[in-house]
């Protein structure tokens, strides 16, 4: 009889230490692995940040090389000229934060939505960013393929503030060097990744500039970034 | 004194130099935002809808000369601000001017307003780098293990157009 309250003793004992190795040692062990991953994942992002700066100090087809071996995912966007990694650990950072660091911007929380919906109830569809603060919408204007005629008073369809429900009626105006692009062509695009923390909408205004909107996971801002056509 | 007057103009021709070596190929930008229905506020800030919005253009670069104004045409207020950098930033959340001013600039900052995000308990982590000045040509994706990438600038010192290719070791 002894012997065998002593085997269960025994075993409660041995299934205790399994179930505290596993909750605590385990998820510490995934918390370094994470913190490993985003260290080498923030090594690489340096090393092509690096590289692009002195890559832009010459020209004629200079190329280099980095290497990487991460544990997640990069993203390349011609689109918004941006290079996002997407680390695979969770919790490494503080769900909901963002900081800014040696050029990179480190950020963790839910990801924003993008999609094609009818926000505006015209019936037709629009380019939607939408997160839990701010929905954002854009007309859907031709492709890249077919340019169409864009109107920059109207091509802005909604800004709502969904904590007030305020809806901001707005017309928008981009001047380069004091006057507007000749051409009022172009076409709207959304850029989107289901990976992505952030995500954007182009106006891609022929002969003048690019417009890219961009709103990130949460954030009660969009930012917008004007890049000129040559 | 005739060696410190000549320090001071070549002092000069070199400051002059530099600035516009910097400035070179880089566009004046001005941002017009107008709205309908709102009250022009103080510092570029305006107000929509019931008061509770507060819509601000800003730059997130101001050592580029950023130049704000608000002018009222009727029920609308026009916000306009310029700049070199051509980066913006529209808020559009319920504060005053004092929440969102003492709010360190962006990228820090997620939120101006009192905004009640609600984070799910576990995230990914996001890393990202922007460029404004760079062309980025390519569009790409790739996961975990070993890869090279390559990177060329297949444009010029002034317009710079990123081409890269990531391939597996």
């Amino acid at each position: 009889m002894n012997t065998l309250l002593v085997a269960v003793v025994i075993l409660a004992i041995v299934a205790a230490s399994a179930i505290l190795v596993n909750t605590n040692i385990g998820s510490s062990l995934q918390k370094t692995m994470g913190m490993y991953s985003l260290g080498t994942a923030k090594q690489v992002m340096s090393s092509i940040n690096s590289a692009m700066d002195s890559l832009i100090l010459e020209a004629d087809g200079k190329r280099t090389i980095v290497k990487d071996n991460v544990n997640g995912y990069f993203i390349v966007s011609g689109k918004t000229s941006e290079i996002k990694f997407v680390t695979q650990a969770m919790n490494v950072i503080e769900p909901g934060t963002q900081k800014y660091e040696n050029g990179m911007i480190i950020s963790s929380g839910p990801q924003s939505l993008a999609y094609e919906g009818d926000v505006d109830g015209d019936n037709e569809d629009e380019f939607v960013l939408e997160n839990s603060a701010v929905v954002f919408a854009v007309e859907k204007i031709g492709s890249a393929d077919e340019h169409d005629k864009i109107d920059m008073k109207s091509v802005i369809s909604m800004i709502k503030n969904k904590y007030t429900g305020a809806i901001v009626e707005s017309e928008l105006d981009i001047e380069i060097d004091g006057s507007s692009p000749k051409k009022e062509t172009g076409y709207t695009e959304i850029v989107s990744h289901t990976m992505a923390v952030s995500n954007s909408i182009v106006i891609h205004i022929d002969d003048g500039y690019d417009a890219i909107f961009t709103l990130g996971a949460g954030q009660d801002f969009v930012s917008l970034k004007v890049r000129v056509i040559q | 004194m005739m060696k410190l007057l000549i320090i001071l103009i070549v002092f000069i021709v070199c400051v002059t130099a530099a600035y516009g070596l910097a400035m070179q190929g880089r566009a004046s930008m001005q941002l017009g935002f107008s709205m309908h229905n709102a009250v022009a506020l103080d510092d570029g800030f305006a107000s929509a809808g019931n008061n509770s919005i507060v819509a601000l253009i800003a730059v997130t670069d101001a050592q580029h000369n950023a130049q704000y104004d608000a002018n009222v045409d009727g029920d609308s207020v026009l916000l306009g601000a310029s700049q070199a950098s051509g980066r913006f930033i529209l808020i559009f959340t319920n504060a005053n001017h004092g929440d969102i001013a003492s709010k360190p600039p962006v990228p820090s900052t997620k939120y101006f307003g009192n905004v009640k995000v609600t984070v799910p308990g576990s995230s990914k982590t996001h890393v990202r780098l922007e460029y404004n000045d760079i062309d980025i040509v390519s569009r790409l994706f790739w996961g975990s293990g070993f890869h090279s990438l390559v990177i060329r600038n297949i444009g010029s010192v002034l317009e710079p157009k990123i081409v890269m290719g990531v391939y597996d070791q």
